[in-house]
């Protein structure tokens, strides 16, 4: 509905366009509408920020001495642009550290920039048009995005196609399954986060001395999450869990009731489910108001990450289990330290994953240009392809450190379980990174 | 059995808070010949407004409910004084033209109220928690105590308007505004007044339905968009500008909806509403309580 909406916008511009313009004709109203829609679509906004604004200033970031340029497209309207402000702020503050602390050495200390457009949140053709024009006009070394898999997948043909690398938080598998030599995956895919789910379940079951024998499995029907919950059903059964009930729903449920009669009649022990917050609020008030007192298990995905699913379901939250590529509270050096820092400068109760994964792209760029030497595009691809960390906040992501493999996928990752404690995530799997104990 | 009887008591209850939002849509239709698209972003705004009441001054929903319905009316008479009221006067070639700057104009509007929304509250979702949690046990069966509360309370708020409209002057004149505007006009009935307070009245129903959903259904700046399509369907179930009779499809949108969910697919949920519409449409064009017209 919104989006029909959002195209309505553009056709009243236009129409505001035509009245003023006052007495035309028909033909010249049509194509000034149909200017104006294109220049709303499809024409970033450009805003230099992180550092000093400096658009236009000069032509590639290779030699020179003003700062490397490092792009940021993600979406900062729409139903996505709390996640995608989330990504952003994530870099800034990354970006805010280093250049504190005297900018990239290995470059005569020159400062990064960050050069962010927006994609909005819908329309997988206007990320890759902003971020063609991020990577062939604004001199960027490198790009940080977009967050979302299906805007990811457009932004990165397009630095693909310009030579710049690119660094991704998203999840599906498809990103890094297309040969593409400049796109660099730090998150897990999401075929393994369904199984990994299952796997850490059974961990956590094991010491806790809980059996599992049958599984309740709740997801929306929307590609990245029907997957997650296929592999997850698969993997259930090879362990041996019979599967209860398998319940695919359309997100923007008005009622959860038909899926919890399912779920309520098949008795699991343990409930994997995926979907929008909304729509998994209504899921477990529904579940706990009937008694239903099974645990719940997110197979990764933002519904069970956010604040949000906090403020909707209030005490009901806790206990709540998730797949997660990063907390702030992982035992890893620069965790802690940048969940401190992005509560303290944005005030929130805790650093997002989303954020979290961001930091630590801008940290493993850094690292990147030092080991390149150069601020070229070309030069810090390899040496992205190249790179191994394993300390420092570079590395601070599951299970501490990062390499690629010829593929770009971070070969090293493997995806962490949270649950929500006092109304905030905390890590309680795997057990070297965990900061806390499970509860029930 | 068991089953069935617990998706029609389910399909019952969300039906009422259905039939609540789309009286208040009929309403609008039949006195105003207004289409408001944006009704479903006036149940948004009920619900940030009871999640204001909640989180700034501490209100419990039931207690904002009149404070919104009455600013919400407010509003509406405005909007309507501001904008609707001068689509009427337009100086068209058919009467029917006007329905297209007004389309236009709610749509704007519904554009207008999402974006203010996101920018005053983020996309982030909000909630009003602590009231009506929990579900009650009825025999085997299940209720949601926010959905019977808003059953109730839709019961309570239609029969008042029921009153209103056949048993006050002011009721009646809008009755005979939505039964024949020219004649009712030319009896003396000021129908600028009719129309506002029509718009309005529609407008506070949204609202009131929106501060009824909020308690447990999270509030995003597009969150009342998601019912906007039931609520088209069951005004011209109910037939167009019937205000019983959008109430009274409520409650069978919701049957149909959940006995689809549970017993054909989850995913097809709105596929069964569809088709209990379109068959509707078949034997009664005119809609359930709908009048046939000469034409």
């Amino acid at each position: 509905m919104g989006d029909e909406r959002r195209e309505w916008a553009l056709v009243l511009r236009g129409a505001e366009l035509g009245r003023g313009a006052g007495g035309i004709t028909r033909r010249e109203f049509i194509r000034r509408g149909a200017a104006v829609a294109v220049v709303a679509s499809g024409v970033p906004s450009l805003a230099a920020c992180g550092g000093v604004a400096t658009q236009g200033e000069e032509q590639g970031s290779g030699g020179g001495g003003g700062p490397i340029k490092i792009g940021a497209p993600y979406p900062l309207s729409g139903d996505w642009a709390e996640q995608g402000q989330n990504c952003l702020n994530g870099m800034k503050l990354a970006v805010g550290e280093i250049n504190a602390a005297g900018g990239v050495e290995g470059l005569d200390g020159r400062e990064l920039e960050i050069v962010s457009v927006d994609t909005g949140s819908t329309d997988p053709n206007r990320a890759q048009s902003v971020t063609d024009r991020l990577a062939a006009d604004q001199g960027v070394s490198a790009v940080v995005g977009s967050f979302l898999s299906a805007l990811t997948l457009t932004a990165s043909t397009a630095t693909e196609r310009r030579e710049v690398p690119m660094v991704t938080q998203s999840l599906i598998d498809d990103i890094v399954e297309r040969d593409y030599r400049y796109v660099f995956k730090l998150p897990p895919n999401t075929s393994s986060t369904g199984t990994e789910a299952v796997n850490y379940y059974l961990q956590i079951a094991e010491v806790q001395g809980t059996a599992v024998g049958k599984a309740a499995v709740v997801g929306s029907n929307d590609a990245a999450t029907a997957a997650q919950s296929e592999t997850l059903r698969d993997q259930a059964r090879e362990r041996g869990i019979e599967i209860g009930a398998f319940v695919s729903f359309p997100p923007g449920l008005e009622d959860a009731s038909a899926i919890v009669n399912q779920i309520s009649d098949a008795e699991p022990d343990v409930v994997f489910a995926g979907g929008p917050v909304a729509d998994i609020a209504l899921l477990v008030k529904d579940l706990r108001g009937r008694g239903i007192e099974a645990p719940v298990v997110g197979s990764g995905g933002t519904g069970f990450l956010t604040q949000g699913l906090a403020d909707a379901l209030g005490d009901q939250v806790n206990g709540i289990m998730s797949i997660s590529a990063w907390n702030g509270d992982m035992k890893l050096e620069g965790a802690a330290e940048a969940d401190r820092a992005w509560q303290k400068e944005y005030d929130q109760p805790f650093m997002p994953n989303e954020a979290g994964t961001s930091y630590v792209a801008v940290y493993l760029l850094t690292e990147a240009l030092e080991r390149a030497g150069s601020s070229e595009p070309q030069a810090l691809r390899d040496a992205l392809a190249e790179i191994e960390v394993s300390s420092g906040p570079a590395a601070a992501y599951p299970p501490g450190g990062i390499k690629f493999d010829a593929a770009g996928m971070n070969e090293r990752v493997v995806p962490i379980m949270i649950q929500w404690q006092d109304g905030l995530p905390k890590t309680v799997w795997p057990e070297d990174l965990a900061a806390a104990e499970v509860k029930t | 059995m068991q089953t069935a009887l617990q998706a029609i008591l389910t399909g019952v209850f969300l039906g009422g808070l259905y039939g609540l939002i789309s009286c208040g849509l009929s309403l609008t239709f039949g006195v105003t010949r207004v289409t408001n698209f944006a009704h479903g972003d006036f149940v948004t705004l009920g619900m940030y407004g009871a999640f204001v009441g909640q989180a700034s001054l501490g209100l419990h929903p039931l207690l904002s409910l009149p404070l919104v319905a009455a600013a919400a009316f407010g509003l509406g008479v405005v909007v309507h004084g501001l904008l609707i009221s001068r689509t009427v006067k337009q100086n068209v070639f058919r009467p029917d033209d006007t329905h297209i700057s007004q389309i236009v104009i709610t749509f704007a509007l519904g554009l207008l109220i999402q974006n203010v929304l996101l920018l005053l509250f983020s996309p982030n979702s909000r909630s009003v928690t602590g009231v009506f949690e929990g579900v009650l046990r009825v025999g085997g069966l299940f209720v949601n105590r926010a959905q019977l509360i808003a059953f109730v309370l839709a019961l309570v708020v239609f029969a008042a308007l029921y009153l209103f409209l056949n048993l006050t002057n002011f009721g009646k004149a809008m009755t005979a505004t939505v039964d024949d505007g020219d004649m009712a006009a030319m009896v003396g009935i000021d129908s600028g007044k009719v129309y506002a307070a029509g718009f309005g009245i529609g407008v506070a129903l949204a609202a009131v339905a929106g501060t009824i959903l909020v308690t447990y259904y999270p509030a995003t700046p597009t969150a009342g968009a998601t019912f906007v399509a039931i609520a088209f369907i069951t005004v011209v179930l109910g037939g167009m500008g019937n205000v019983l009779g959008a109430f009274l499809a409520g409650p069978l949108i919701g049957i149909a909806q959940q006995l689809t969910a549970t017993y054909v697919g989850l995913d097809l949920q709105n596929v069964g509403l569809f088709a209990v519409f379109l068959l509707v449409l078949l034997f009664r064009p005119s809609g359930l309580l709908g009048r046939r017209t000469a034409g």
